[in-house]
């Protein structure tokens, strides 16, 4: 019965492991460290493996491809150099809180410490942007620290995990046995939410008569769009979405008020400063949501539910902590509602509808739509009308995500992949790689800047190599367009540092890289330069828009400003 | 205010760091810490010393807990607890002074 085990080496057991975990594609570039693992790459076709032209694009492209499919992103790199250059990604990863395995080749474990070549300390260095890591220290450790790894990044809230591996490990022989299910006793993330809190909750909801629903990415971390949708459709509560939470809810529905926070909406975030109930769901009180902490929703009561202890009461102290998985707690809260009498009806929530009525009536989001210079919310416009609002989009930082967010309307989650919480300029390019790769039939679009599009542009390689078509919309205003805002608003118009100089001639660029350039300068031009761009199923096609370098981002929540005191653009008075 | 944290965590290389780089990135202070193997000798046993508000010591308490290689957290002053101190000195005396 006893089933006589494989003996494998190191580096065979990595790619074993690889598979019986299910993964299908990684990311990588090769180096010293890491040649046994690469020899083993090369002998099989299980998994498939994406050379990269840049470490940092790996990281991206294998986060991406995680938000995008639910699953781990899987990245290899070579030790020293190798994994620094992942220290970014890595980053971004944590600061969204995406499953995302990074395995790093270190130098043979007699070595360690010895500053011997392409050594790094890669899990000293990773260690504060981690959720773990781990150094592999015999052969025999491999296969269940692999399977740790990828249990950890994947459960409670999600997060990157670095996994350190010696040359000499991947040489070692032993047997091959891969764990079919891991118990660690000092991590055990909770999934159900305490009944007692649950119940309180409810009482709180149906005593609601100006409430809001903030959800964010938990919500769609956790797969709970479907229960947040009939959750909030039941209760016909306001609902407004973080900039990582987009697509939770559909953008189109009546109930949902627009992204709050410093670029969001007038109506969500007049709504959030007026409310008296707050049902924070997967969201974690960011300060670009919550501008100036004593002036945030001043009159509400505040239930939140979030799968990590350490976000509730860390920046607002709130009254009904539920922890736990927000899928899970939501279908509870759903039960638990079910046959109540007392929730509140239309007509009670009639005087608060009506008043986000009047403020949606200052249309925020207006702009000049018959300008001939182009202006970059027109090109956001017209693309969520070809693509019917159904693309996956990627983005980099900065003015042209803002208005991203703001002007595409998500329906679905997982489809508006962008770097919220460290906000790394780079990132767009190789996530969309990431995103076409994991989804080759869908229509994929990178919205970036000029600032930002140069940062992972090697990348465009990688794409022709492996045949990844996108469009790349550059919203190309001379600037680095978001400092420049600033800099008006803040610091009198003196832009340091912020004008474009010696741009790249970016259709020659983009051509050089074997792709399809096009340069697009009226108005006039940007509907059939986009229809074109989204028929080309083999090439990238980069899209230099000269978009008006004069046009900011409103409504604007300045620093240590509440809610209600937003920025609306020059052309309209504050109501 | 002043609070003992008693952790148990595993017992593995960089645990110590982790817990140490949780408190340093987050400007959190530790005023004294010892740690050593307990009689599993998979688990050690860390004891800190640090102070802040309540709101703090709780974010710090919940923060120790989502580290991977802490199994438990206790704080101290939850419950009444007996307290000793070890203080080491060490006197330069010779020929005569030494009596």
């Amino acid at each position: 019965m006893g089933k006589s085990k494989e003996v494998l080496r190191g580096a065979e057991i990595f790619i074993r492991a690889l598979k019986d975990e299910g993964i299908k594609h990684l990311f990588g570039y090769p180096g010293g460290a890491v040649l046994h693992i690469y020899d083993a790459l090369y002998k099989q076709d299980d998994v498939e493996h994406i050379l990269v032209r840049h470490e940092q694009g790996a990281t991206h492209a294998a986060d991406a491809y995680a938000r995008v499919t639910g699953k781990p992103g899987v990245v290899l790199v070579t030790s020293g150099p190798g994994a620094t250059n992942c220290v970014t990604g890595i980053a971004t990863a944590y600061m969204d809180s995406s499953p995302l395995v990074v395995f790093t080749g270190q130098v043979p474990t007699h070595l360690i410490g010895n500053d011997a070549f392409q050594e790094v300390d890669a899990v000293g260095v990773t260690r504060p942007c981690v959720k773990h890591n781990f150094l592999v220290k015999n052969v025999e450790d491999l296969a269940s620290t692999i399977k740790k790894a990828f249990y950890v990044a994947t459960t409670g809230r999600p997060g990157p995990v670095v996994v350190d591996i010696p040359k000499d490990i991947t040489a070692d022989s032993c047997e091959y046995e891969y764990p079919d299910s891991v118990d660690m006793r000092s991590y055990k993330p909770v999934v159900r939410g305490h009944a007692r809190q649950m119940k309180r909750a409810v009482e709180l909801i149906a005593s609601a008569r100006r409430p809001m629903i903030y959800s964010g990415g938990g919500a769609i971390l956790s797969n709970a769009n479907e229960e947040l949708t009939s959750f909030t459709r039941k209760l016909g509560f306001p609902i407004t979405n973080t900039l990582m939470g987009l697509g939770a809810y559909p953008g189109t529905d009546k109930q949902f008020v627009g992204m709050l926070g410093m670029h969001g909406t007038y109506e969500a975030n007049m709504a959030m400063h007026q409310c008296d109930v707050l049902i924070a769901i997967g969201a974690r009180f960011d300060d670009r949501v919550t501008g100036d902490l004593e002036q945030f929703c001043p009159s509400a009561k505040i239930i939140h539910i979030d799968v990590d202890p350490s976000s509730i009461s860390k920046n607002i102290p709130v009254d009904i902590p539920i922890v736990g998985d927000v899928k899970h707690v939501l279908r509870d809260l759903s039960g638990l509602m079910e046959g109540r009498k007392d929730l509140p009806t239309t007509k009670d929530l009639e005087p608060w509808w009506n008043q986000i009525k009047e403020w949606q009536g200052i249309d925020c989001l207006k702009y000049d739509r018959e300008s001939e210079i182009i202006k970059p919310q027109f090109v956001i416009e017209k693309l969520y009308e070809l693509t019917k609002g159904d693309a996956y989009i990627t983005s980099d930082v900065g003015q042209h995500q803002m208005w991203a967010a703001q002007y595409y309307k998500f329906d679905k989650p997982r489809r508006w992949i962008n770097s919220g919480g460290l906000g790394t300029m780079g990132f767009g390019l190789p996530a969309a790689m990431g995103v076409k790769k994991a989804f080759p039939d869908e229509t994929v679009v990178c919205i970036t800047g000029d600032a930002s599009i140069v940062m992972c542009l090697q990348e465009l390689s990688t794409c022709l190599q492996y045949g990844i078509p996108f469009t790349v919309i550059n919203l190309n205003n001379r600037y680095m367009g978001m400092v420049r805002q600033w800099q008006e608003f803040f610091y009198e118009k003196r832009y340091s540092h912020s004008y474009m100089e010696a741009l790249p001639d970016f259709v020659k660029l983009t051509e050089a890289y074997g792709h399809i350039g096009m340069r697009i300068e009226k108005t006039a031009d940007v509907e059939s330069a986009l229809k074109e761009a989204l028929k080309e199923k083999e090439k990238v096609v980069f899209i230099d828009f000269i978009t008006d370098e004069t046009e900011n981002v409103y409504p604007m929540i300045a620093a240590g400003k509440g809610h209600h005191e937003m920025h609306l653009s020059p052309d309209r008075e504050l109501a | 205010m002043r609070h003992i944290l008693s952790l148990l965590m595993e017992n593995e290389t960089g645990a110590v760091s982790r817990v140490s780089g949780l408190f340093s990135a987050r400007a959190y202070n530790i005023e004294s810490l010892t740690v050593a193997p307990t009689e599993d000798p998979t688990v050690s046993r860390m004891t800190l010393v640090t102070s802040g508000s309540d709101e703090i010591i709780e974010q710090i308490t919940k923060h120790l807990n989502k580290l991977v290689d802490v199994i438990k957290v206790i704080d101290l002053n939850d419950s009444r607890h007996i307290e000793r101190e070890l203080m080491l000195i060490k006197l330069k005396a010779r020929g005569e002074n030494r009596e």
